[in-house]
């Protein structure tokens, strides 16, 4: 049901019980005014005849024993009522055949033993008339007036909602996988104009992520479906018959690389998965300095191999309130990195400040911004055997737990700092 | 025939490689997009095999390059990418044909020849190979002058062997290349044999020699011996 049809419904229905009330209330009204009227009148007759009684007796009550209204009955020995008596009555008119209310006055004159029961009439036909016309009338305008303002109400509803209409005609054929920003609906209320904002706003974010998602699955099938392609074609050229065996067993190794690199690819985006799910709990105590040490020492061969040396300053300790395999994930892959990137005779300098770690190491200069490596699937060099995966592991495990952290390149010294927030 | 591998897996690329070189062509191959630019402008291939998602730049680039200097190479593109935007863009563009990774090497071959046969028809419209002829553009196969009928199957995978003489191929290859990927697997196994008795058994009847052999546990391959 449409709004304005609900709206017009409930209108309707408030104005029918409104004008009934008033109605019944004015009719009421009315008729007590008029019954004061004709009441008063009857108690100034009735003071008039009794005056007049007083003064010339019986006489002046054969004088008025015709008159039409009033009604003397015969003489009573005793008093026949003690009050007077107002009632409603009804009688047939002289002339015409139908009963027409009266109100009548009853009272008691006269002395000693010789009482006069006399009453009094006065016709209620003209004013009952009056009474209705006069309700019919004031019912009339009203009526007129209700008729007026539903119609205004639905021509001034429909005008209000126009922009709140074209607003859903617009979102309902708006596409958000196309390039076009939600249109504005040209609208001088707030409301709407504030919904339009929402919307427009609410749509750029759903587009934004939109294209991440479709960026990501793109990035993610290329670097999925490309060792799946070189395993499979390793290993059809490896059951070709005129293949010595020398070549087919470099054709197995690489299907096997290959097949390496997809697991590795798997897990890191199941790691990333999980992150994004919060499936780490069981948070612990974690002091940063040991746990460092910790993974440098597992770490010892690589760094043996590339012959770095590495200097930590402990200025501060730090110690966090987190998960362990999410801070070792996270710590394991920036020093691996420092590693990795790193020149052979480089250097690593580690400094645990207040709430902050820095990684400084020598490598290889890079030119672009380094804030894009935490990107998925973004390589220093795009053609290295490396995922892409590990930074953007480590920028979710920071969002996830509210770390900062900093990638910057000067020359050929890499810098990380990480920001933890403040322990209370 | 000469062909520029455009490849950034450096192991996807030398088993392309070594294969093509294996069917005869001359293979070069290049993981840079600045390096096959440059490649594509100075020496004449007969065919362009290029991947899209390249280190430095976008293969489809080397597509447009190549048409706008109104190269007679055929251009085939391999991809992940296979949604069907990419496709569409990428024939529209002038490529030949569009492979989305991964593929089975005698399937890349397979498309590489049509290529090949659309681009230079000399020479190509005819193959023969011992007694046998085929001719593709009107789905015949003549044995000694004389026609033999096969089924459209049996054509396609009579076909497909022969343009992957020498070379293995596996079931799955076979099986993907006739019916598609979504095939299941173990149905068109069975198929297969009794596509290849039969053709067998129509080259024998024409005295035509058993030229398709089959490996153990692997497929089947086509040898003149």
């Amino acid at each position: 049901m449409k709004l304005l049809t609900r709206s017009s419904i409930y209108f309707s229905v408030f104005f029918i019980i409104i004008l009934l009330l008033s109605g019944t209330g004015l009719f009421y009204l009315l008729r007590t005014l008029v019954y004061e009227e004709v009441d008063e009148y009857l108690v100034l007759e009735k003071q008039f005849i009794q005056d007049r009684y007083e003064e010339q007796g019986l006489e002046f009550l054969d004088r008025i024993r015709d008159s039409q209204n009033i009604m003397i009955s015969d003489v009573f020995s005793v008093l026949p009522c003690t009050t007077d008596v107002l009632q409603d009555t009804f009688l047939v008119l002289p002339h015409e055949d139908e009963l027409a209310p009266f109100r009548q006055l009853s009272f008691a004159v006269g002395t000693d033993s010789t009482y006069y029961f006399i009453t009094i009439r006065k016709s209620l036909f003209e004013t009952e008339d009056l009474v209705e016309s006069i309700s019919i009338a004031i019912g009339f305008t009203i009526l007129c007036s209700f008729i007026l303002l539903v119609l205004l109400n639905v021509y001034g509803q429909s005008i209000l909602w126009k922009p709140f209409r074209e607003l859903l005609t617009t979102m309902k054929f708006y596409d958000f996988r196309s390039e076009v920003v939600f249109p504005e609906v040209p609208t001088k209320i707030d409301e709407f104009r504030d919904l339009n904002t929402h919307l427009t706003n609410l749509t750029g974010k759903l587009k934004q992520e939109y294209q991440l998602v479709k960026r990501f699955t793109e990035d993610a099938s290329h670097e999925m479906q490309t060792p799946v392609a070189a395993i499979i074609t390793n290993l059809e050229m490896s059951f070709q018959e005129t293949v010595p065996e020398e070549r087919r067993r470099n054709y197995i190794a690489e299907a096997y690389r290959s097949a390496n690199t997809l697991s590795r690819l798997h897990s890191a985006l199941a790691t990333l998965t999980r992150l994004e799910n919060g499936e780490f709990e069981d948070n612990i105590h974690i002091d940063i300095p040991d746990k460092v040490r910790q993974i440098l020492k597992s770490m010892q061969d690589l760094i043996d191999a590339k012959k770095i040396a590495i200097e930590t300053v402990e200025n501060a300790s730090i110690s966090i309130w987190i998960n362990e395999s999410i801070i070792d994930l996270m710590l394991r892959n920036l020093l691996q990195n420092a590693i990795k990137h790193n020149v052979p005779n480089g250097s690593i300098w580690i400094s645990f400040e207040k709430n902050l770690l820095k990684i400084e190491n020598t490598g290889k200069p890079y030119t672009g911004d380094p804030e894009r490596l935490f990107g998925r699937f973004r390589k220093a060099i795009d053609s290295s055997p490396s995922l892409g995966l590990g930074l953007s592991i480590v920028q979710q495990i920071c969002h996830l737990e509210n770390f900062t952290i900093t990638y910057s390149v000067e020359e050929a010294l890499h810098t990380i700092i990480l920001t933890f927030p403040s322990m209370k | 025939m000469n062909i520029l591998l455009v490849e950034d897996d450096t192991g996807l690329s030398s088993s392309i490689r070594e294969f093509l070189v294996g069917q005869g062509y001359v293979c070069e191959t290049t993981a840079q997009y600045s390096d096959a630019d440059l490649k594509a402008r100075l020496y004449q291939y007969d065919c362009f095999v290029v991947d899209i998602t390249l280190p430095d730049g976008n293969g489809l680039d080397i597509v447009q390059t190549l048409k706008r200097n109104e190269s007679p190479a055929g251009i085939l593109i391999i991809s992940a990418r296979d949604s069907l935007n990419d496709k569409v863009k990428g024939l529209e563009l002038g490529a030949d044909d569009y492979l989305t990774k991964p593929f089975h090497l005698a399937e890349l071959n397979a498309r590489i020849k049509a290529i090949l046969r659309r681009r230079f028809q000399g020479g190509f419209d005819r193959i023969e190979e011992g007694v046998l002829t085929i001719i593709p553009d009107t789905r015949e196969v003549l044995v000694a002058e004389e026609s033999i009928s096969l089924t459209p199957k049996e054509f396609d995978l009579l076909l497909f062997l022969v343009n992957n003489q020498g070379h293995v191929l596996s079931k799955e290859t076979i099986a993907e290349h006739l019916w598609g990927s979504f095939m299941d697997q173990a149905d068109s196994f069975e198929f297969i044999y009794y596509h290849i008795k039969n053709i067998r058994k129509k080259l024998n009847n024409s005295q035509a020699g058993n030229y398709i052999q089959t490996v153990y546990g692997v497929g089947y391959t086509f040898r003149i011996s």
